[in-house]
């Protein structure tokens, strides 16, 4: 066991190795499990003895609830050079790369949802603030600078490579990760002899809050509108390609396809977003980390919950849910994996042959049926006066007129031809009747028509809602209700069905999942390729194909065979394991997704029964009170019928 | 001591009669692993007749899977299984690759198929992409693990360079090393196999292996120089004309060797449109080989004192024949 010792000369016993880099391994420290200690592998230059010297008696109690800052530096001999240092010990977190990643906090994270996200860029903020409101800078932004806690609760790591001021003397961070560098420093050479700016590091923490908020997407990463544009994520950075601005077309560069739209976040920051990657950042005006608290304290402040799932965390400013928008494109983020089925509709307590039969059985209601021809004779209306009936008048006028005509043919045969139109006109005129009574009859029509209007509807309404024709109306509701169950049962096997003949293809998609991308060995796919891919939703190897990778920009056919053998090689390990091949939760899902309606439709139809006698009980009743009405209307139809015969033209 | 390797292509005559050159290529070496174990590694590719640059990609292959190899065994951990198999070849593929990309051609341009046999104590592993074949023997006998491998249709054939390369990979891990083991290319598929059962047939290797197996080091020149003459003889030229490889290793000490026998039920199918493998060495007559004694196919060079090869008086029980290849290898161990 390697013993060290503190600057204060007491022996400090180093435990087992936790990890190794290229700059130093870190060690547990068996007498405080609180801390660990970092052991350079290389001796040390006098500046960085002077800055590991410095630190710990430097920076304010809120930078050391933010960072893993050196408490004490370590010697190989008492008063000797240091070699090392101890630093509290960052545990039960994750890199926060892990948790902007979908696949890796859909495995890791279930249950965190997007306000989560938001939490962690907030707090991803404070700790930047932190770092910036003692002078200091971080420098070396990178996927793995922060961890991040279940509770959201950020630690940033690696702090003896920050750029430490003390006084006037600047320790230097002579370190940085290409894809998290700000345009303005993009290719320099080496980062020795840069002074750098809390601005810079402004770059890597719009990009991390980008990258948490936006599902893991590189702001730069995108579809190349213009040759030259996309080959590398450093190239697009230093042109300033952000490829979700509103100028981003101008700019060469398309969103990839069917990201989450900006507008998820308030204007004012998708404003914060455009400044940090554009011409206003690269000239030293980014915002701050704390304008970036601010306006994140305010967002996660302003969610609220959508009614489809608790998974869906909808922010203020936003009418319509984003995330049942991106289902409805078929992009998932966020799975309610926690969701409690439905209770399964148990189909055992349901007999639709025994319902159905009792259903069958119920007697129709009696037909609402027409009154009893009735035996009453109706008086008709009178005319009303000066419209006489002028019948007789009229015989005796034409018994005149023929008499006068044959008169007229024997005094004087040769006129006859004159004689008989005459008779002819007297005959007709005589008929003719007065303009009143022709009113009077279309009146009386018109009383007639609208009683046996009114009767028929009587008796239609009738037989709707209390007669034969509104219980088969029912009747036949139940019998679709009864298909549906049936079509419902008959689907739900065939979605059960389909669980087993899928079972080896999702059991295969289920092992591919497991394997990330950004944790594996291909050659050619550094960080910043990742970065690329998961900006394009590729991110395990279930993701992985031919013509997905390809066609991410920068992706030839070198690279995307490397990605699509890698997947190739993982899927050789894959065997398909029968026992499990579907499981009860698969199981319960299916039956959850049909067994809501089934409920539905089930309790429709065991209502079914007592709604129809129910029916039929009101049909009794209601027939009853409604004779009297039919009754009285089929009376003002024979009212009416006699009415009119008065007037009947002959 | 450790394996005896034996390697050599020839041109096929019909690669000479289109002026073309030999396309396989070959690469065998008895290197060491990290505790000075002798480790087997046999590479042999064919270059497509199809592609324009198949021979070069072939000698590609060569190199990057040596490369890969040598390695790996610089690895404390290493484990003979189908995901170093898969990486083995995911190497060959870059290397092709990325020579294509250099020279401006596509990956099929060097399109050839890749076989190895690594092999050291405690196992060994066999990877095949394409046609050839390896035959094994661990103690009972040859055996040919991996089926020929034909294409879709039945003049095609799978290529390392092809998009579903890793798919079609074939491989066998054993946990026993190998005590006779041969890797040969296309051309000698239908004199080392019996296409019709799969099996090694027996009367083409027993001389190869007895000869190399009895040679010594100093011979070595002279061994190449034979199996070179073996290679472009008449008798093999009549049966192929396509480049033709052959990779052999065997666990010296003959006498401690199990005997190959040779069962007359693995005969090739009846000789058909002279689909028989020849009687190499004898006059090259048609009748196919008998189970007496085979003709030495090669001038295999004398040693003197070598001992009468002493036969079994009675064929041994298969567990017998592994004790004795176990103590074959032992031995060599201790040697």
């Amino acid at each position: 066991m390697t013993t060290l010792f503190s600057s204060k000369g007491a022996e400090i016993a180093l435990g087992t190795q936790l990890g190794r880099g290229a700059e130093g391994a870190v060690f547990a420290v068996p007498h405080n499990a609180g801390l660990v200690a970092k052991v350079y592998h290389k001796p040390l230059d006098p500046l960085k003895q002077a800055k590991l010297r410095f630190m710990p008696g430097a920076g304010d109690a809120q930078l050391r609830s933010y960072v893993s800052w050196p408490t004490e530096t370590l010697h190989s001999h008492a008063g000797g050079p240091v070699v090392g240092f101890l630093m509290p010990k960052v545990a039960g977190r994750d890199p926060i790369h892990a948790v902007y990643s979908p696949a890796h906090r859909r495995k890791e994270r279930p249950t965190a949802a997007w306000d989560f996200l938001v939490f962690a860029a907030r707090n991803t903020a404070c700790a930047f603030e932190s770092v910036h409101s003692n002078g200091y800078v971080i420098g070396d932004v990178n996927q793995d600078s922060l961890f991040v806690g279940l509770d959201s609760k950020v630690i940033l790591i690696d702090s003896d490579s920050f750029q430490i001021r003390a006084g006037s003397q600047v320790y230097p961070c002579q370190v940085g990760v290409a894809i998290f560098t700000p345009p303005e420093l993009q290719g320099i050479s080496s980062f020795s002899s840069v002074v750098r700016t809390a601005n810079h590091d402004n770059f890597g923490l719009a990009l991390l809050i980008f990258q948490l908020l936006f599902g893991g997407r590189h702001p730069f990463s995108g579809v190349p509108l213009q040759r030259g544009v996309g080959e590398t994520l450093e190239s697009d950075i230093k042109a300033l390609r952000y490829a979700y601005a509103i100028d981003a077309a101008a700019r060469g560069i398309a969103p990839p396809p069917r990201p989450i739209p900006m507008t998820l976040v308030p204007p004012h920051l998708q404003a914060m977003f455009h400044a940090a990657f554009t011409e206003k950042g690269a000239t030293g005006q980014r915002p701050t980390a704390a304008q970036w608290v601010a306006v994140l304290d305010a967002l996660r402040t302003s969610t609220r919950k959508c009614s489809a799932s608790k998974m869906h965390v909808i922010p203020g400013h936003l009418t319509k849910c984003p995330w049942c928008d991106l289902e409805a494109q078929g992009v998932v983020y966020f799975v309610d994996v926690a969701a409690p089925y439905m209770a399964a509709f148990n189909g055992a307590s349901f007999d639709l042959t025994r319902v159905w039969a009792r259903i069958e059985s119920i007697k129709m209601p009696p037909a609402v049926g027409t009154p009893a021809s009735t035996t009453k004779s109706y008086t008709a209306l009178p005319l009303p006066a000066g419209v006489g009936s002028d019948q007789t008048k009229a015989i005796f006028i034409r018994i005149g007129v023929v008499l006068a005509g044959l008169g007229g043919m024997a005094a004087v045969p040769a006129i006859w031809f004159l004689i008989l139109p005459g008779v002819w006109w007297g005959w007709v005129a005589a008929g003719e009747e007065s303009e009143g009574m022709v009113e009077e009859r279309k009146r009386r029509q018109r009383a007639l028509d609208d009683a046996e209007e009114a009767y028929k509807n009587l008796l239609e309404s009738a037989e709707k809602s209390i007669g034969q024709r509104g219980f088969k109306a029912k009747l036949l509701t139940l019998s679709k209700l009864k298909e549906d169950y049936l079509t419902l049962e008959r689907d739900e096997e065939a979605g059960l069905a389909k669980l087993e003949a899928t079972a080896n293809a999702r059991q295969k998609e289920k092992f591919l999942e497991g394997f990330f991308i950004d944790k594996a060995d291909i050659s050619g796919v550094g960080p910043g390729r990742t970065a690329t891919l998961r900006s394009f939703g590729i991110e395990t190897a279930a993701d992985v194909s031919w013509s997905k990778v390809s066609m991410v920009r920068g992706f030839g056919d070198s690279l995307t065979r490397a990605v699509v053998d890698w997947r190739a090689g993982i899927e050789r390990r894959f065997v398909f394991n029968p026992s499990r091949a579907v499981t009860d939760q698969e199981k319960a899902a299916v039956r959850a997704k049909f067994s809501v309606r089934r409920a539905e439709i089930a309790a429709k139809l065991n209502a079914g029964p007592q709604e129809l006698e129910q029916y039929c009980r009101d049909a009794a009743i209601k027939q009853a009170a409604q004779k009297s009405v039919l009754q009285r209307s089929a009376e003002a139809v024979g009212q009416a019928k006699a009415n009119m015969a008065l007037v009947a033209a002959d | 001591m450790t394996w005896r390797v034996l390697a050599g292509s020839e041109i096929g005559t019909a690669h000479i009669q289109t002026g073309r050159t030999c396309e396989d290529s070959c690469w065998a070496q008895v290197l060491q692993t990290r505790e000075s174990q002798p480790f087997l590694a046999i590479f042999v590719a064919d270059g497509a007749g199809s592609a324009a640059h198949g021979g070069e990609g072939a000698e590609l292959a060569m190199s990057a899977a040596a490369g890969f190899i040598e390695k790996k065994l610089k690895h404390p951990e290493l484990g003979l299984g189908d995901e170093l198999a898969v990486e083995c070849v995911q190497a060959v593929r870059a290397a092709i690759d990325s020579a294509a990309s250099a020279a401006g051609l596509k990956p099929r341009d060097y399109a050839c198929t890749f076989l190895g046999l690594l092999s050291f104590e405690r196992g060994s592993l066999l990877m095949q992409v394409g046609d050839g074949g390896i035959v094994v023997d661990f103690g009972d006998g040859l055996e040919v693990p991996i089926e020929p491998m034909g294409g879709e249709y039945a003049n095609m054939t799978y290529f390392v360079t092809g998009e579903d390369a890793i798919e079609v990979l074939q491989t066998k891990s054993l946990s026993a090393p190998v005590i006779r083991a041969a890797v040969f290319s296309d051309g000698l598929q239908r004199l080392a196999l019996n296409m019709a059962t799969n099996e090694a047939y027996v009367p083409f290797f027993k001389p190869l292996f007895t000869a190399l197996a009895k040679s010594s080091e100093k011979q070595e020149d002279q061994l190449v120089a034979a199996l070179q003459r073996f290679l472009s003889s008449e008798a093999v030229n009549q049966r192929t004309d396509d480049d033709k490889t052959l990779v052999m290793a065997v666990l010296p000490v003959a006498s401690n060797l199990p005997e190959l026998v040779w069962n007359e039920a693995a005969r090739p199918s009846a000789p058909a449109q002279g689909e028989q493998p020849p009687a190499i060495g004898a006059a090259a007559s048609e009748t196919p080989p008998d189970s007496s004694p085979e003709p030495i196919p090669m001038d295999t060079p004398q040693t003197a004192g070598t001992p009468q090869e002493a036969e079994p008086s009675e064929e041994l029980g298969r567990t017998a024949r592994q004790r004795l290849a176990a103590a074959a290898y032992a031995k060599n161990q201790e040697g």
